[in-house]
């Protein structure tokens, strides 16, 4: 009964792409809660299938690709099984998404007023003149200054933090329970990342929405979210509270991308990083799928496939060598206490 | 598209010089055209009786009544006579023909009446060969002679209740009823005698080009005056490229949105047929098309058509691959636009401009190779006002004293092609988003 009052549940999410390879499982196995006003992360290198997870979410997958198995139960009801114009409802409206690319996610013919107010015509059946004043409303809000000239400019009269924010605004004008944050940051400077940070944090308090950001970036994640969703290989590698697992990380994958951050606090000479790159989906080692880049290896990792367990309560990790881990991590932090 | 838009537009046009130019050559051409039986009016022919109608008329009382009444069915007479005559026996022949097709009567006798009216010069003898040789397809072609010849008994007749509705006009409203009824009948004879103002008129018989001068502003080339062929060239050169643009463009946004919609065989298919016809060499191409449908200035058009649409079909289909993968369309999906309307709002905006850009810079390319067809020979019928006809009769005067025999159609060619690419350029300026600063 719990699941029915939840925003959003995912259950053993199954994306499966067709190639000229074969079949490519890009998400195997997803699963995942979100609360009504809860953040939630989905951390991965490129590659790892946290894009196609939210394509799914939005059944925006190209032509190639389909959800295989699993359920996406969104206020009680499958999106999976939606009909086509129903789930048109749902887009813009109910889960609305910001995009990685300020630059391109713009239609460049149309001022940012009329994309803007695009949603707003569409799902709260507005006309031009009440549009427009949401539109310049939503501009104000999202921090955009003289918002009543910009609402008439093209997106490449705007600077890259201004695109995005207009985004941002566009992703708010229906007001929707979910957004969906593909990473958001990723394009923009650092200095306009913390404001758009922080924006994107006022904004949820506001309008009391679930945010899914979907990021590489352990610093974002640590930063912005409640809970977090490691994926690697289209498998979940860990799943938890933030805090638990940036306390207790649980995966050597997740302990990788944590030492990927620069520190300023501690004294290194080099950042350290996790050797290799992702594998193309069809390419990975039949055992763990993070075997071949692990600096725990063993036979074991390599020749058979780890099951997701729960190690403590609610934290969650795919791994063989989760005791081994927590060693190396007592030995490397004492040595950063020195 | 607001007013803020088009203003931006018609600035970027002013400030830059050679756009400007563009407009301003186009803008000319299209007046010139417009204005060309002004500029050049065409030498009507004259027809002795309506001629003494209409000098009646300028100079009406009520005593020249009888003289146009007179005119008028003098007119009817000369150019109707025979066919008032000869109708009984065509009719008597079309009898016959369904008869016949009936089995009701033998070819002997269609032959037969068929040679009677022939030795009256009703029909041409060329009907009597045909029969011997093929004589479905004869019977065919006879049947179009008898409702030709059938139309214009109808007119005869047309005309004749007219001049009789006027014979009994009261003497107030004469004047004007036949003033309408002269423009009527000259009307039908200008029809009748297949007048085409896009003939330039012999003015002489030499053959040798003469210059410019205060007559012929261009000079005379082909016993032709230059100046009409130019001007009314104009209208010629505005025909073909925009039509052939029109359909070959209108063909190639078809089959390109088709294959990139569809994608897969579809495709394939179509890309296929495309590669084809473009691994055949336009000009050449061209030619055999165009001698294989026969000379004039419309197979020219076809042919061209044919070979003209490829460049805007890939054009087309590559464009929307593309955009239909760009950020925006999905972002626009994720908004919940529906499909069609991110069809027509965000993709075929973002696709369709260059496509028009080429379109406009084709017209230009396309009258030349039109030129090019019609100094060959194949394309426009001997003294069609066309600049490439005109640079047909230099052909055998290419000296330096005979320089305005190619410089002018020349240059008004070079101008006009000139014109086009100028104003594609300046379009793809003003709406290539990318462009835009």
């Amino acid at each position: 009964m719990d699941k029915n009052n939840k925003l959003l549940v995912v259950e053993n999410l199954k994306t499966h792409f067709k190639t000229e390879d074969g079949e490519v499982k890009a998400v195997n196995g997803l699963s995942f809660e979100l609360d009504y006003g809860e953040t939630l992360s989905i951390v991965g290198e490129s590659g790892s299938g946290k894009s196609v997870t939210v394509l799914s979410l939005m059944r925006l997958l190209d032509e190639n690709g389909y959800i295989a198995d699993g359920k996406l139960i969104y206020k009680g009801e499958d999106l999976k099984n939606l009909p086509d114009n129903k789930m048109r409802k749902i887009r813009g409206k109910e889960i609305a998404m910001i995009f990685q690319e300020p630059m391109t996610a713009l239609n460049p013919l149309f001022t940012i007023g009329f994309q803007i107010m695009e949603p707003i015509k569409i799902h709260l059946n507005k006309k031009d003149k009440e549009a427009k004043q949401m539109a310049i409303g939503l501009l104000k809000k999202v921090g955009i200054p003289e918002p009543e000239k910009r609402v008439d400019q093209y997106p490449h009269e705007l600077s890259g933090g201004m695109r995005q924010r207009a985004m941002i605004a566009m992703a708010l004008s229906c007001n929707p329970k979910i957004l969906i944050a593909d990473e958001p940051t990723t394009a923009l400077d650092v200095t306009i990342q913390a404001q758009i940070l922080e924006l994107i944090k006022e904004l949820q308090k506001e309008y009391g929405m679930a945010v899914i950001f979907i990021t590489h970036d352990l610093g974002v994640v640590a930063e912005v979210s409640d809970r977090a969703v490691v994926m690697y290989g289209g498998e979940v590698f860990e799943q938890g509270n933030i805090i638990e697992i940036f306390k207790k990380p649980k995966n050597p994958y997740t302990w990788g991308l944590m030492n990927s951050i620069p520190r300023l606090d501690l004294e290194k000479e080099r950042l350290w990083a996790i050797p290799g790159s992702v594998p193309s989906a069809a390419k990975f080692p039949k055992g763990c799928k993070f075997s071949n880049r692990c600096f725990l290896k063993d036979d074991k990792c390599i020749n058979d496939h780890p099951e997701l367990i729960e190690v403590e309560k609610n934290h969650l990790s795919r791994c063989f060598k989760i005791k081994e881990l927590e060693n190396e991590i007592i030995k490397v932090r004492s040595g950063d206490s020195l | 598209m607001n007013k803020e838009e088009i203003k931006r537009a018609l600035r970027k046009i002013v400030k830059n010089p050679t756009a400007m130019l563009g407009f301003v050559l186009l803008i000319i051409f299209i007046i010139v055209a417009i204005l060309a039986p002004i500029i050049a009016p065409p030498d009507y022919p004259i027809e002795s009786n309506l001629k003494e109608v209409e000098d009646a008329l300028d100079d009406f009382d009520l005593s020249k009544k009888t003289d146009i009444l007179f005119y008028f069915n003098n007119y009817l007479n000369s150019e109707y006579q025979f066919i008032m005559m000869d109708y009984p026996d065509l009719m008597e022949l079309k009898d016959t023909l369904t008869k016949y097709e009936k089995n009701e009567v033998s070819f002997d006798e269609l032959y037969f009446l068929t040679s009677e009216l022939a030795s009256y010069y009703i029909i041409d003898r060329y009907y009597l060969n045909r029969l011997t040789e093929n004589v479905n397809s004869a019977l065919k072609e006879l049947k179009r002679e008898i409702s030709r010849q059938e139309n214009i008994y109808k007119e005869a007749i047309r005309i004749k209740t007219e001049i009789e509705k006027l014979e009994n006009t009261s003497d107030n409203n004469f004047k004007k009823q036949a003033e309408t009824l002269h423009k009527n009948i000259y009307k039908s004879y200008i029809k009748k005698i297949n007048y085409d103002p896009y003939i330039m008129r012999k003015v002489t018989n030499r053959n040798e080009p003469q210059p410019p001068s205060s007559e012929y502003k261009f000079g005379v080339s082909g016993g032709r005056d230059i100046f009409y062929g130019v001007i009314w060239g104009t209208r010629t050169g505005f025909k073909i490229g925009l039509i052939v643009v029109l359909i070959s463009s209108s063909v190639g946004i078809f089959l390109g949105s088709i294959a990139a919609y569809f994608g897969g065989i579809v495709d394939e298919i179509i890309m296929r047929i495309t590669d084809i016809f473009l691994s055949i060499p336009f000009f050449l191409g061209a030619m055999v098309i165009t001698t294989i449908l026969g000379t004039g200035l419309d197979k020219v058009m076809i042919s061209m058509t044919v070979l003209g649409w490829m460049i805007t079909a890939r054009l087309i289909r590559g464009n929307i691959l593309q955009t239909k993968n760009e950020q925006y369309v999905l972002a626009a999906k994720a908004i919940g636009v529906s499909d069609w309307k991110i069809i027509i709002m965000h993709i075929l905006p973002n696709t369709i401009f260059p496509v028009i850009i080429q379109a406009s810079m084709r017209i230009g390319g396309l009258v030349i190779t039109a030129a090019a067809l019609s100094f060959l020979g194949l394309g426009s019928p001997q003294g069609y006002a066309d600049w490439g006809s005109i640079l047909s009769y230099s052909r055998d005067w290419m000296s330096p004293e005979n320089w305005y025999i190619i410089v002018i159609p020349g240059v008004a060619m070079i101008l006009f092609v000139l014109a086009w690419n100028l104003v594609g350029d300046s379009l793809r300026d003003i709406f290539d988003p990318k462009m835009r600063m």
